[in-house]
């Protein structure tokens, strides 16, 4: 695409999901104390993804759908270990899950403790995806925009889901509700998640491009 | 990217599940030092003995004393110190209490740090690294600590030693500060010097300077290397007068007061160890602060000699108790919802006792314990880890039961039938499917609990291996959904016929019907309710007639997927025309039409809160706290009977302390002008020359097809047309009795009191909705005086026997919530009631009501059910907004 038009550069992120293991929650209620997966052997997985993704071409790594801010900080520290082996610096974004309306992450943090926990690393940006559509992602975007020192990514999902678990938000109710983050400069990147079509971010990237100076990559789903 | 970073200079920012920034204009922060196994004898025994439970309540009791940071050491011989801090750190993670600050791995060994950090998720301290080892090994250190993302905390330490003078500590802090800056990239807000608190008045006339060393290094420090803040061990310092804890708190608070006066920006600290330092006794100060400071040569004779004097006794600890004094069903709430352990025992005993069988217990007092955990969980006031917490405790009180439950079933202790649960792939909740299998535990099912995220293959591979009964699904996101289908297909094609059991928050009857049912043909599927449904079904399913059982529910299923279907269908709309040539019309010259009394707008500040108590309308409070049924009859029930009649009576009881204490104040405005009707909007007149219009509400008409007879309402048919010269009148209100509460509800989220929190919302909102009543009822009597000569009762009036109504914006019979906008500009509501319009157009504050009065005789509420698009384009013109919008607004009725 990019070769195709060298003036409308494409980048591919490689996306890192949560794993389906949290390393700060006991899956035993009888057992606090348990953990069904350790920090290194997250570690370890995360860094086989990262080289694989690296080496692959991709160029940027998306660590998204961060549930448990512990996994994140694994994946952030296996792709530290990995870029020094492999002598890369790609950018690297973060983008964690508020659950639901208690505005925090399932492992329990609030969004300005997560935005804490993942600053140590010179991020490209940080942000939230999945779980809520774009209205409800709001507020917490709003944290990261005034606290974030990095640029701020949105990926929500096509509004909440019906009772049988699909998405009824078409495009341009979406794109509508997006262009509200883009008329308070509330991000940098935007894209779709669950519930989302090619449809959805072509909507998305038609409002984008009416306020692109602050964009740095149109659109995306995850 | 924002400004404030750029200027500032380097924040210390660290993070438990809440954020703590420290900035040079922050407070001292406190550091909690108890569960420390060096400084603190009791709670290195109970490491040693592994009483895991007890060392959390140091910790829970250090959070809830004030400490905005806890420091956990386990460096001790005897001890595996990597092997306690994971255990310790892990149960802490589960505490959302203690879990909300940020830790401080304290150890002097690397790989006890370094076990901490790989379990917890908020950005921590490291305490400490130091030039100890050579340069090499600290930058080693280093740079892992900032891999891991952790501040540090840096010793004045190097390889000739510990600094214990002025030069030596600032020599060694500005050799470390420039290696984490330059050479590891250290960002600086995260360095944290420890400049050696030692010991003063000892005796000796090395140690005299300690502390005044202390505070002189802290100084430099914060004036010569940039962003980097300064700690310390605070009780090191009183060390030669352990035992006296008069003197060492009042060591503490001096230390710290001239400590932070020089720059010092936390510090490990017991706060029960700490006096305030404005009420220092002054002698005693003066003698402290001569030691401190090195202020002459007799300080510590003359301090030693004061201490002899003082010898008093340890401050009790202060910790609020107060629930302790509920009755029991508020206590085991109170323990569930806070997930506290310590008193569950006691009191589900005490529960027992006064139960006539121990199950009841479960089925009673605990599990009304439950709703209210669910009830907030549900409404984002509590989240997943206190949830999780809650749901111990209730383990642990069924524990205590379990021995006065074996010894209930005489003999018939075989179980009824072996049941396996699951929450699916992919979803951790839980809480609904432990609720439902301890009731079915009690219940004399054996249960095979696979715990959360558990893979379809291992669900049907251990139904297989123990032989069970029937498997129950649950779930609380919408991916479960597919999740459980998924599962449904399996048991078909694997030759399964037990029965499958559907529950969990976003599961439904319709969902199981359509989705899941019609995929697993060889055996039933049941959509589960709530855990009261799980055992009737259980028995139905597993009885001998469990055939005839299973196809009702394959027959309503069926008659579900049927009409979902037609539904789906044919939504059998008809054109707004259509609709308008079928609207109500009314003989205008036969229909009553009163002169109102009062034309304009009145305004009440103050309504009498003892009036409004009459005309409270009970039955929507209960249903509030999911307690179904009407009142008064609900305080009878037999379900919900004894847990209504407590809320009603808490209810009562804070009604009338809101009524005595003056918590809130009830304000309301109502207005009543010439109206009438051009097509579906209505135009309100300045006066009674009826020509200039001041306002207009727009309203919608029904679109469903109807029998013959039945008019398609909107609104604007209770008020007489234009064209017809008849001159009509209409009214609106706003009415608020939530001024005055975010004081109160403050106060009770301080005090975690979620439940005094939530009652009081939920007694304002029955007030408001009282103070509509009143309202109403006088402008029938009174100010539009239609109705002067009603006489109706409170049940009459909850029966809405009057004539006329009074729909809100944005419900049923007009769902679009941007109306308020023209009732609160006619009304001034805002300026005579306090009560403002969010930009979502919540009104502010929450217990607020607002309407518009008709006064025709047929008026009646109902429903706009679903709308077409000809309405909304035709609606939107007439109210100048854009179609877009206007489907925004009316995004839940559009039927298109």
């Amino acid at each position: 695409m990019t070769t195709k038009e060298p003036n409308k550069p494409r980048f591919v992120a490689g996306s890192i999901g949560p794993t389906n293991r949290t390393a700060s929650l006991s899956p035993d209620v009888n057992n606090p104390g348990f953990r069904a997966v350790s920090f290194d052997e997250l570690k370890i997985a995360y860094a086989e993804q990262a080289k694989a993704l690296i080496e692959g071409g991709v160029d940027i790594l998306l660590v998204e759908t961060v549930f448990d801010t512990l996994n994140a900080k694994a994946a952030l520290f296996a792709i530290d270990e990995v870029q020094t082996e492999l002598g890369t610096d790609l950018p690297i974004m973060v983008s964690g899950t508020i659950t639901d309306a208690s505005g925090r992450t399932l492992s329990g943090q609030t969004a300005e403790a997560f935005l804490i926990s993942m600053s140590h690393m010179n991020l490209l940006s940080i942000g939230f995806n999945c779980a809520l559509g774009a209205n409800q992602l709001m507020p917490y975007l709003q944290v990261l925009n005034r606290k974030a020192d990095f640029a701020v990514s949105a990926h929500p999902n096509a509004g909440l889901p019906n009772e049988f678990g699909q998405y009824d938000q078409t495009p341009e109710e979406m794109a509508d509700l997006i262009e509200e983050y883009l008329k308070l400069g509330l991000v940098n990147i935007i894209g779709g998640c669950c519930g989302t079509t090619p449809e959805h971010i072509a909507r998305i990237a038609e409002k984008a491009a009416v306020y692109s100076s602050q964009m740095t990559v149109h659109s995306s789903q995850i | 990217m924002n400004s404030e970073l750029k200027t500032n200079t380097y924040k210390l920012k660290l993070s438990g599940l809440e954020p703590l920034v420290v900035t040079s204009e922050s407070n001292f922060v406190n550091v909690g030092e108890r569960t420390n196994v060096t400084g603190s004898r009791a709670f290195l025994r109970l490491i040693k003995e592994d009483k895991y439970d007890e060392a959390l309540e140091v910790a829970r009791d250090q959070v809830e004393g004030g400490a905005q940071i806890i420091d956990v050491n386990m460096d001790e011989g005897m001890i595996d110190g990597v092997q306690a801090m994971t255990t310790f750190l892990n149960l802490v993670m589960a505490e959302p209490d203690i879990a909300r600050v940020p830790v401080m791995i304290d150890s002097s060994k690397w790989e006890i740090i370094e076990a901490g950090l790989k379990v917890v998720q908020g950005k921590c301290v490291v305490n400490s690294i130091s030039l100890k080892g050579g340069e090499e090994e600290f930058i080693r250190q280093a740079r892992k600590v900032r891999l891991y993302g952790a501040a540090v905390i840096v010793m004045a330490f190097d390889e000739q030693g510990q600094a214990d003078n002025y030069e030596r500590r600032i020599e060694i802090c500005k050799r470390s500060y420039d290696i984490l800056v330059n050479q590891v990239g250290f960002y600086p807000g995260d360095i944290i010097f420890d400049p050696n608190i030692f010991p003063v008045a000892t005796g000796m006339d090395e140690h005299k300077n300690n502390a005044l060393d202390f505070f002189n290094a802290t100084k430099w420090i914060k004036e010569n290397l940039p962003g980097a803040k300064v700690s310390g061990g605070v009780s090191n310092v009183s060390f030669s007068f352990r035992g006296n804890n008069v003197v060492r708190e009042a060591m503490h608070s001096a230390f710290l007061y001239h400590g932070i006066q020089h720059g010092m920006d936390m510090g490990i600290v017991n706060p029960t160890m700490l006096e305030v330092y404005d009420e220092i006794p002054k002698d005693l100060l003066e003698r402290v602060e001569d030691v401190l400071l090195n202020r002459r040569d007799d300080a510590t004779e003359r301090l030693l000699d004061f201490a002899e004097t003082v010898k008093g006794e340890a401050k009790a600890k202060e910790k609020d108790l107060s629930w302790r004094e509920g009755t029991v069903q508020e206590r085991l709430t109170h323990s569930l919802v806070h997930g506290i352990l310590e008193f569950i025992e006691e009191d589900v005993e005490a529960a027992r006792q006064e139960a006539e069988k121990p199950l009841h217990v479960i089925e009673g007092p605990l599990m009304a314990g439950m709703n209210v955990v669910g009830d907030l969980f549900g409404s984002g006031k509590m989240f997943l880890p206190q949830v999780v917490k809650s749901a111990r405790v209730m383990k642990k009180g069924v524990a205590y039961l379990l021995p006065f439950l074996e010894a209930e079933k005489d003999g018939k202790s075989r179980a009824k039938g072996k049941i396996l649960m699951a929450t699916v792939k992919g979803d951790v909740h839980d809480i609904g499917k432990n609720i439902v299998g301890v009731v079915m535990a009690c219940n004399n099912y054996e249960i095979i609990d696979l715990g959360v995220m558990v893979p379809p293959e291992k669900i049907l591979e251990e139904a297989k291996k123990h032989e069970v009964d029937a498997i129950g699904l649950s779930g609380l996101i919408t991916p479960s959904l597919d999740e459980m289908v998924h599962l449904a297909k399996e048991m078909e094609r694997q030759g399964f016929d037990i029965p499958l059991l559907i529950g969990g928050a976003t599961t439904s009857k319709i969902h199981t019907a359509v989705k899941i049912d019609p995929e697993y043909k060889k055996g039933p599927v049941i959509h589960v309710l709530d855990a009261s449904k799980s055992v009737p079904v259980l028995s139905g399913l597993l009885s001998e007639k469990s055939s005839e059982f299973a196809v009702e529910y394959r027959n309503e299923y069926f008659q579900l997927r049927v009409s979902h279907s037609k539904r789906q269908a044919a939504k059998n709309l008809i054109s707004i025309e259509e609709a308008r040539d079928n609207a109500l019309v009314s003989d205008w010259y036969s229909v009553p039409i009163t002169h109102p009394n009062f034309i304009g707008v009145k305004s009440f500040k103050g309504l009498d809160l003892y009036t409004l108590r009459n005309y409270i309308d009970w039955t929507p409070f209960f249903l509030t706290w999911e307690l179904k049924g009407k009142f008064p009859d609900i305080l009878e029930s037999d379900k919900y009977g004894s847990e209504a009649t407590k809320l009603y009576n808490d209810a009562q009881d804070m009604l009338a302390r809101i009524i005595k204490e003056k918590w809130l104040t009830a304000n309301a405005v109502i207005g009543i002008w010439p109206a009438n009707t051009v097509e579906d909007d209505i135009e309100i007149y300045e006066d009674e020359s009826r020509e200039d219009v001041m306002a207009t509400f727009h309203t919608l008409r029904q679109q469903g097809k109807k029998g013959a007879d039945i008019p398609n309402l909107a609104l604007s048919d209770y008020v007489a047309p234009k064209e017809s010269t008849i001159q009509d009148y209409m009214g609106g209100f706003v009415v608020t009795a939530g001024e005055g509460i975010e004081k109160h509800i403050e106060r009770f989220e301080k005090a975690h009191d979620d439940y005094n929190s939530i009652l009081l919302k939920a007694v304002a909102d029955r007030l408001a909705e009282a103070g509509a009543e009143y309202m109403h009822e006088r402008v029938r009597k009174e100010f539009w005086g239609y109705a002067s000569d009603e006489n109706l009762n409170n049940e009459q009036l909850v029966k809405e026997q009057y004539v006329g109504i009074r729909p809100a914006p944005g419900y049923p019979a007009q769902p679009d919530h941007t109306e308020k906008i023209t009732l609160f500009k006619l009304l001034k509501a805002e300026e005579n009631t306090g009560v403002s319009l969010t930009e979502s157009m919540a009104m502010s504050p929450a217990a607020s009501v607002s309407g518009l009065y008709f006064a025709h005789p047929e008026s009646k509420y109902f429903p706009i059910g679903k709308i077409q698009k000809d309405q909304v384009e035709d609606y939107a013109k007439r109210k100048g907004m854009s179609v877009d919008k206007v489907e925004k607004w009316l995004a839940p009725v559009l039927g298109y």
